[in-house]
């Protein structure tokens, strides 16, 4: 597959032979893309064999590790760490990101497999939610000082780690907040901040989990989950607002925080509300094929395929939820499917005729 | 502002720190002298299964122990506390009254008497024993069951399982862990091994794992 400055110089030869750009210009062109980074065939034999000497490292030493005394263990463990850190601290010096990123990275997952082994070396019991807990804020400062999105990535993990360990959220029995609280919003923030696509994937799933977790712990299930599915419309809302604003990233939140919006409105149809009437049942699902048309439009307009799947996706589980309460009335059904259907047209020749008169 | 590689070790630096000093104070807890709250002391386990430890080379400590109650006292009277994170358990000596040299250098045996919601009414449990030494309170939980088909006669039996804070389970090696195999191994079908977790109890409540008591042989965890 061509990269991106093949498929522009492509263009351009179409363009320079049809007269739109002149041919003298091709060059200058060209020089304002920078090539692709490519690994050379030594480079990716350096990765290969210091992958492989650090395999070799682990299997020698968890060959002898019964054999060695405990203190040696514990220095093992201290020495490795300490070596990822140092790597990483060398190469945020030497400006190469991508490889202090990775250091850092494996730094923090080090230091949390040093914990639980410092507990068997010494047989020291503790709290296996601390140690979760632990080893994520350790992770989120080793990626605070080293600006790295993948040790904020392993820090969200050990901290939802944290909250899951003996622990049950969603049953209401749990009082106390999850740490994920704070720290979803922090990674959100450093994924927009530096510009990071997974960390921004996994601090949106995050941030999600919070509102799960609150709705799963309050008593009043359909109101709740009405208004937070408002909220995490409001807050795809501003995602996109912040898109448009070509903030990095925002996109990546508008995608997840839709979806979510649509999943918690989706459930609430599902919980006694209204009475134990028909047809508010019913109600709710039309207003969920409308929200999940919405969404399909709202993607297609914005260019957003995550929010265009998000809808298409919501489309079918509704029509497959309408179908199911419906039973087998499919003249109700028609009749539900027709509503629909003239309000999609509508809502498009009124996009439509908005688009014309601009 | 600090540069990004000075503030990687330095972060580095209190990791391992925070790490060095979990060591040092479980160290010092364990050496600590014996004081009014705080010794050590040996606890009844299951017998260990010698194929979970070769295998996993860990096992897992399971402190259940039988008592037996003179009369028609509930023997599950004391052990009505609920049982939860911030519980306590109380421990009473178990051992000969008269004075017995410990065999093989193993800290005197302890079995539970109750369970509280504090340590103050743990240790007011433990002393309600009647036993000549002091009781001892070690935060964790304990269930009691009465067994009712232990035949007839003036006494009662329960069947206690506890769970101390810090006490889950024992990391072997290979060698330890044959050793204690064949330590097993020597015992006939109707003389039942006998194994002892010796822990001490800190001044914090918490129990901490020192060795075991296999067949009146001692193995202890060297931390070095």
């Amino acid at each position: 597959m061509a990269g991106y400055k093949e498929r522009v110089a492509e263009d351009l030869d179409r363009w320079i032979a049809a007269g739109l750009v002149p041919g003298d210009q091709r060059a200058a062109i060209l020089a304002t893309i920078p090539d692709a980074r490519r690994l050379d065939a030594a480079t990716a034999l350096a990765y290969v064999g210091g992958l492989l000497l650090g395999i070799a490292v682990i299997a020698f030493i968890a060959a002898n590790w019964d054999g060695m005394p405990r203190l040696l263990r514990f220095a093992v463990l201290i020495a490795a760490f300490l070596s990822f850190a140092g790597v990483g601290a060398w190469a945020s010096q030497k400006v190469r990101p991508v490889l202090s990123n990775i250091a850092l990275m494996i730094a923090s997952l080090v230091f949390a497999a040093s914990i639980g082994l410092t507990g068997q070396i010494f047989d020291i019991v503790g709290d296996p939610r601390t140690a979760a807990y632990a080893s994520g804020v350790a992770a989120f400062a080793l990626a605070l000082a080293g600006r790295s999105t993948g040790a904020a990535t392993v820090g969200l993990v050990f901290i939802a780690l944290g909250d899951f360990t003996d622990r049950s959220w969603f049953s209401g029995i749990d009082s106390d907040a999850p740490w994920m609280l704070i720290a979803a919003p922090l990674s959100a923030y450093l994924a927009m901040r530096w510009g990071s696509a997974p960390l921004a994937h996994a601090s949106a799933l995050a941030i999600i989990y919070c509102f799960g977790w609150f709705a799963g712990r309050t008593e009043e299930g359909v109101g709740v989950l009405l208004f937070l599915s408002i909220l995490l419309a409001a807050m795809a809302a501003a995602a996109r607002w912040m898109r448009e604003q070509e903030r990095k990233f925002a996109g990546v939140f508008y995608g997840w925080f839709t979806a979510a919006a649509l999943i918690f409105f989706a459930i609430a149809g599902y919980l006694p509300w209204l009475g134990d009437s028909a047809n508010a049942g019913i109600m709710h699902r039309i207003v969920w094929l409308a929200a999940s048309g919405g969404a399909l439009a709202l993607g297609r307009f914005d260019r957003h395929s995550l929010v265009s799947a998000i809808g298409v996706i919501s489309i079918i589980v509704a029509i497959f939820a309408l179908l199911s309460d419906l039973g087998l009335d499919l003249l109700a059904a028609a009749g539900v499917f027709l509503v629909c259907a003239v309000i999609a047209l509508v809502a498009g020749l009124m996009l439509r005729q908005s688009k014309s008169n601009a | 502002m600090l540069k990004a590689s000075l503030r990687i070790m330095i972060v580095a630096a209190v990791c391992v720190l925070a790490l060095i000093g979990i060591v040092v104070r479980e160290g010092y807890e364990r050496s600590r002298p014996p004081s009014a709250t705080s010794r050590d002391i040996s606890l009844p386990m299951q017998t260990i299964d010698p194929r979970s430890l070769l295998s996993g080379h860990y096992v897992i400590i399971n402190l259940q122990t039988t008592t037996v109650v003179p009369g028609d006292v509930d023997p599950c009277a004391s052990f009505a506390a609920v049982a939860d994170n911030t519980s306590w358990v109380a421990l009473a000596y178990a051992g000969a009254e008269t004075l017995v040299p410990a065999q093989g250098g193993a800290p005197p045996p302890y079995g539970p008497v109750g369970a509280a919601s504090s340590r103050d009414a743990a240790m007011a449990i433990a002393s309600q024993s009647g036993s000549s030494r002091a009781g001892l309170a070690a935060r964790g939980t304990a269930f009691c069951s009465e067994i009712v088909d232990q035949g007839v006669g003036p006494q009662r039996h329960a069947s206690v399982q506890m769970r101390l804070l810090g006490v889950e389970r024992f990391y072997a090696s290979q060698r330890v862990a044959e050793r204690i195999d064949a330590l097993l191994r020597t015992q006939s079908a109707d003389n039942e091994p006998q194994v002892f977790a010796i822990l001490n109890v800190g001044r914090d409540g918490r129990a901490r794992l020192k060795g075991l008591r296999v067949n009146r042989e001692v193995i202890e965890l060297n931390w070095l």
